[in-house]
Formats: C-alpha cells, sequence, structure tokens
C-alpha cells in the first residue's frame, strides 16, 4: 500500500478556501505548507483567492455605495400603507 | 413609546421594546423606528434591494399579525430581525428551487482531474485590487462571472464572499453542513477564478503581452 505524503491540488485548494471560514488543524496546516512549498500552481492560487476576494469586495462596495441603506419615501409610504390595513 | 433605535449594520440590534400588544399602537411607526436598520441588515445577506426591501416589508407584517407573541424578554429589535432571518432563509429556499428548474448545470465542469491535479495551471495575475475594483471592464466581466456560476455556488459565495453573514449563519440560511457549505464556497471560487482569469487576466496579457514570459 502507498503510502501517501502529498494532498493532491483538489485538497489543497479545498484548505485554502476553508482557511477564510475556520482556523486549520495543526495538521492540515502543515500539509498545505508542504504542497505549497512544491506546487507553484497551487500558490498561485492561493494569491489569486485572496486578491480576487478583495476586489470582488470592493467592486460590491463600489456598487452598493449608490444607493445607502435607507428606505426611500415612497417605499416607507407604501410599506405604512400595508401595515395600517392590518390595523 | 419606543425611542428611536440605531441598530449597528450585521449585528442583531438592540432597542427598547415597544409597547406592543396594547392598544393604541401603530405599526407604522415600526417603519420609521427599525425600517432603515432591517434593511441594512437584509442588504448584507441579500444583493438585490428591491428583495431586501419586500423582506423588510414581510417581516414588518409579519411582526404585526404575530405581536401577541412577542413576550418581552428578548429586545424588539432582536425579535423582528429573527424573523427577518427566516424571512432571508425563506428567500433563498424559493430562489434555489427556481433556479434547480431553470438550470441542470450543478456539473459545471471540474477544473481537476479525477486524480486532483489541475486541469488548466492558474497563469499568473498582474495587478492589484484596489485598481481591478476602479476599471469598468473587470466590474462587468466580475459581475458577468458571479451571475455565471451555478446557483447554489452563487448563493454561497455572495452570501460568504460579498455579504455579512458569518459562515455558520449561511448555513442555517441554506440549510446545509458547514461541510458542504464549504465545498461549495471552494467550487465557486474555483470557477470564478478560471472565469476570471479566461475572460478578463487572458485578455489582459495578450494585450499587453509584455508581463507575460514569466512561467
Amino acid at each position: 500500500m502507498k503510502v501517501r505524503l502529498m494532498m493532491t491540488c483538489r485538497e489543497a485548494t479545498q484548505l485554502c478556501s476553508d482557511q477564510h471560514e475556520r482556523t486549520l488543524t495543526r495538521r492540515e496546516r502543515w500539509m498545505l505548507r508542504v504542497h505549497l512549498f512544491l506546487c507553484h500552481k497551487c500558490r498561485k492560487f492561493a494569491a489569486q483567492l485572496a486578491m480576487m476576494r478583495d476586489a470582488l469586495q470592493r467592486v460590491a462596495n463600489l456598487q452598493a455605495d449608490s444607493s445607502p441603506a435607507k428606505l426611500s419615501p415612497e417605499r416607507r409610504e407604501a410599506m405604512k400603507h400595508e401595515l395600517r390595513k392590518l390595523v | 413609546m419606543p425611542k428611536n433605535v440605531k441598530i449597528p449594520i450585521g449585528e442583531p440590534p438592540t432597542g427598547d421594546p415597544p409597547t406592543n400588544g396594547q392598544h393604541g399602537v401603530d405599526p407604522a411607526d415600526w417603519v420609521d423606528q427599525y425600517g432603515d436598520a432591517l434593511l441594512a441588515f437584509a442588504l448584507g445577506r441579500v444583493r438585490k434591494r428591491e428583495v431586501a426591501e419586500d423582506l423588510v416589508q414581510d417581516t414588518l407584517l409579519a411582526a404585526w399579525v404575530n405581536r401577541e407573541r412577542f413576550d418581552g424578554r428578548a429586545k424588539f429589535a432582536t425579535w423582528l430581525v429573527s424573523i427577518l432571518r427566516r424571512k432571508i432563509a425563506d428567500h433563498y429556499r424559493r430562489d434555489a428551487r427556481t433556479l434547480t428548474a431553470s438550470s441542470l448545470e450543478e456539473n459545471a465542469p471540474d477544473p481537476f482531474t479525477p486524480k486532483g491535479m489541475w486541469r488548466r495551471a492558474p497563469w499568473k495575475w498582474k495587478a492589484d485590487p484596489a485598481q481591478l475594483a476602479e476599471e469598468a471592464e473587470f466590474q462587468r466581466v466580475a459581475t458577468s462571472c458571479i451571475e455565471e456560476l451555478p446557483p447554489h455556488f452563487r448563493q454561497a459565495f455572495q452570501l460568504r464572499d460579498l455579504g455579512d453573514a458569518s459562515p455558520k449563519e449561511i448555513s442555517v440560511i441554506l440549510n446545509i453542513s458547514p461541510e458542504n457549505l464549504a465545498v461549495r464556497l471552494h467550487r465557486a471560487r474555483v470557477l470564478l477564478r478560471q472565469c476570471l482569469e479566461s475572460k478578463y487576466f487572458g485578455l489582459a496579457a495578450r494585450t499587453a503581452s509584455p508581463h507575460r514570459g514569466s512561467s
């Protein structure tokens, strides 16, 4: 039986992604470090993931800025109207 | 009567309980008191403004109908947010249902071989996130790449990477396990990366060729 020393790129990129949601276990961190040391493709991926997240968040914020999180006067009145119907 | 309550975005708001259940309460006042804060909370979780506004309205209507159930143990604003959370989850459930009916693309091309290797190696991206975000062409490509993601992946991605919700909250909204969420986010990010590379960075590399020869 073959002992697998290296995780696959699929597994490594999964951990790269998981890092944004949770703290990796000690073993996972170690395995990922070994993989990234040896694999330039996944190294690029890890860097791109962070950059992509940053850039896309900025785009989303730019798009959201044009309309502040406030109800418009019309919408406000429409809601009041709906609520009063129930009273 | 309750005071005007400011609710921090993305967190369960706090505030004085209103004179619920008593006569003479006008639910229309809730719109002024809680409307904006609820909208901010909703906008952190659904992208479309009309949808967020509808969810706020549904929340206030449901709150009025069920006002007897508010027992005063929690803050009234917290109670409203708990209703809004349920409305958001309902929204995603409905959304997923219409989407699966309309698309069979859950099996989007796997970027990895069966042995778990890259099918196509990632390229080198030369870019600064802040500059990218300002660029109209990048904005256009990014928006269309996100739209093109298979629905389940897109929902997870938008909630997590573009919204305010925590992974735990997203698992509840989408009614999936944290492991399943992690898998969806991974797939979404890999597909998105690939899409940006072929539709944006690929072209950038071709038009500004001096940067390409590094790998």
